[in-house]
């Protein structure tokens, strides 16, 4: 597991790959807290939001497992009207989440980029 | 208060009856004292009203071998007095607060009950509180949970009375005496209970006490603490307190354990060492603890246990009353900025991995209130109740290995009757085992927990056993619990 000072490295490289980057957190995935944030609007609340994200990957778990998938869970896309969320999953414990501005960016930016630089998380 | 008084072998305790003006503290009081075949002592009174305290002397009981002797005052309720009143809460080994429990008087009760809650967070140990609510026969009096919640304190016990016929004025002090035991109990574990001789014996000897203390000769009453601290465990090293400045990623739950963390710190608890050198607070409604060892000088190697302790936490939560971690700077005397501060050359900053645990009731203050003042029919079925749950708190909360122990004192019964866990959680976190599918042994449990105080709470308030006895075995008939009533019946004849 990266340190916070590895991961907020690792983060800078990814806000530097988005533009309308808007934050970007290291989430436990268990406790549902973060382990390294960085964000670039103070009122995106992003300690809740990773917390109920954490929440949603348990979900889709329970969902896998009552499927009798044998997959294992890679990443999460949300499409908001003007933002774009993705949760993507780092080792077993732990997962990234990141938010960006749709207006300025696209679902193939923010992949490439959480997918180019994440290794630095394991 | 409380001491150990060597020249007679006596335990002296302080009851102070509390709450707003007029919900019916000297009149309780001359009702107990009747009850009790004591007298009463006025300090100086103006059209009935209490301008100094009340004051009642009583003998009786033991503890450990030891007399015990009550010391019993009943404090101003006026406005214009809060200063006595505060001077005789301080002296408190419990409290038995008075309210009004009509719809009417609620403003009031709640603004006396937060001087007491102000004074109750100084106290070292805390004092009980315990509610009387009176007035009972009125027709608009609420009920209890309406008043539990109205005071914003589920933890406090609350008996009911009728003052002026003397109805339940005596449950209401056999249980006050019960807690301010319980306060002497961990005063002795503490090693810091004095044994010295009372400087105050009487009604007349605590007037003139408390009136040395307004023309300014004493800071305080004696044999309080300003007199006798000797424990003052607190020094230099003393930790900072967590406040709601916790970065959000050091709080475990990350949403609810932010508001905890605001809730539980909004009145500085004031910390103190154990003697296993574990740092303990209390604060309105909250208990704080850092395990000795809980401390870090990398922020990392803090973060990394805080994740380990909320993994166990969040494995075990719905077996646990509500509670958070949080990981906090801790103060360094050496600190410049008191800080720490590596990088403008200070002492590095050290971190501390605190747990804040919610105040909520347990089964034992459950059953402490039913023996105090149920009726012979309620009482019954009450125990029988308690015993049930007791039985499924171990199999529920032990279940999956999470806890190793449970007992009376520190089980919750929520009013959907769920169950949790109220103590501090253990740290460094022991790992779940197996799943032990063991008997549970329901009549060693039941002895080793509920007898102890079935013994203490019957010898205080004797009971028509038969009646008793009599409504156990009618409640577990209709519950199909047989077995279980058998049990009960028989510690209840050997209590």
């Amino acid at each position: 597991m990266a340190s916070e000072k590895e991961a907020l490295a690792v983060f800078d490289k990814i806000q530097a790959d988005i533009p309308g980057f808007i934050a970007i957190s290291l989430v436990d995935l268990d406790s549902g807290m973060t382990l390294a944030v960085k964000t670039a609007r103070p009122d995106f609340d992003l300690a809740a939001a990773s917390a109920f994200n954490s929440e949603i990957i348990k979900q889709k778990f329970k969902t896998i497992k009552s499927l009798n998938l044998k997959s294992a869970l890679e990443e999460v896309l949300f499409t908001l009207t003007d933002q774009i969320h993705m949760i993507r999953l780092v080792g077993t414990g732990s997962f990234v989440y990141l938010a960006a501005e749709k207006a300025t960016s696209n679902l193939a930016i923010v992949r490439s980029a959480v997918i180019r630089h994440i290794s630095g998380l394991s | 208060m409380a001491l150990v008084d060597p020249g007679t072998d006596q335990l002296v305790v302080r009851i102070v009856y509390d709450g707003p003006a007029y919900a019916g503290k000297s009149t309780s009081l001359r009702a107990l004292a009747r009850s009790l075949g004591s007298d009463i002592f006025s300090a100086e009174e103006t059209d009935g009203r209490t301008l100094y305290f009340d004051w009642v002397d009583y003998l009786g009981g033991r503890f450990e071998g030891m007399p015990i002797r009550c010391q019993i005052v009943a404090v101003p309720g006026q406005q214009v007095l809060v200063r006595r009143r505060r001077l005789l809460l301080e002296t408190a080994d419990v409290v038995v607060f008075v309210i009004d429990s009509r719809r009417g008087a609620l403003a009031d009760n709640q603004r006396a009950f937060d001087v007491l809650r102000e004074v109750m967070l100084h106290a070292k140990p805390p004092f009980a509180v315990v509610v009387q609510a009176n007035k009972r026969d009125l027709p608009d009096a609420l009920s209890l949970d309406e008043l539990r919640a109205a005071l914003g304190d589920g933890a406090v016990a609350m008996t009911e009375a009728i003052a002026e016929r003397g109805e339940g004025v005596r449950e209401t002090f056999v249980l006050a005496v019960r807690l301010a035991l319980d306060r002497v109990r961990e005063l002795r574990s503490s090693r810091t209970l004095p044994h010295v001789a009372p400087a105050i014996t009487s009604g007349t000897a605590l007037l003139a006490a408390m009136r040395a203390v307004e023309e300014g000769g004493t800071a305080a009453l004696p044999n309080e603490p300003e007199a006798v601290r000797h424990e003052t465990p607190v020094a230099d090293g003393t930790p900072r307190v967590p406040d709601a400045s916790v970065p959000a990623g050091l709080v475990w739950p990350p949403v609810d354990g932010r508001v905890m963390v605001h809730e539980s710190t909004r009145v500085p608890p004031r910390l103190e060492q154990v003697r296993n050198g574990d740092w303990e607070g209390v604060s309105r409604g909250w208990r704080l603890r850092s395990a000795r060892e809980a401390s870090f000088s990398d922020l990392e190697e803090g973060r990394r246990a805080l994740v380990v302790w909320a993994h166990w936490h969040t494995g075990a939560a719905s077996r646990l009353s509500p509670r958070c971690l949080v990981l906090a700077r801790e103060a360094r005397p050496e600190s410049p900025s008191g800080l720490g501060d590596g990088e403008s050359g200070g002492a590095p900053p050290v971190w501390r991995l605190w747990q804040v645990v919610q105040r909520v009731r347990s089964l034992a203050d459950d059953c402490r209130e039913l023996l105090a003042q149920a009726d012979d029919e309620k009482l019954g079925a009450g125990l029988l109740r308690i015993a049930e749950q007791r039985l499924r708190a171990e199999r529920e909360l032990r279940a999956g290995g999470w806890l190793r122990r449970v007992d009376v004192h520190c089980i919750n019964v929520s009013k959907h009757g769920d169950l949790c866990y109220t103590r501090f959680s253990p740290y460094p976190p022991v790992p779940p085992g197996l799943v032990e599918d063991e008997p549970v042994e329901e009549v060693r449990i039941l002895r080793a927990e509920l007898a102890p105080l079935l013994r203490l709470e019957l010898a205080q308030v004797p009971r028509r056993l038969p009646g008793v006895i009599t409504a156990l075995r009618r409640a577990a008939a209709a519950h199909g619990a047989g077995a279980l009533g058998t049990v009960l019946q028989g510690l209840l004849l050997e209590s």
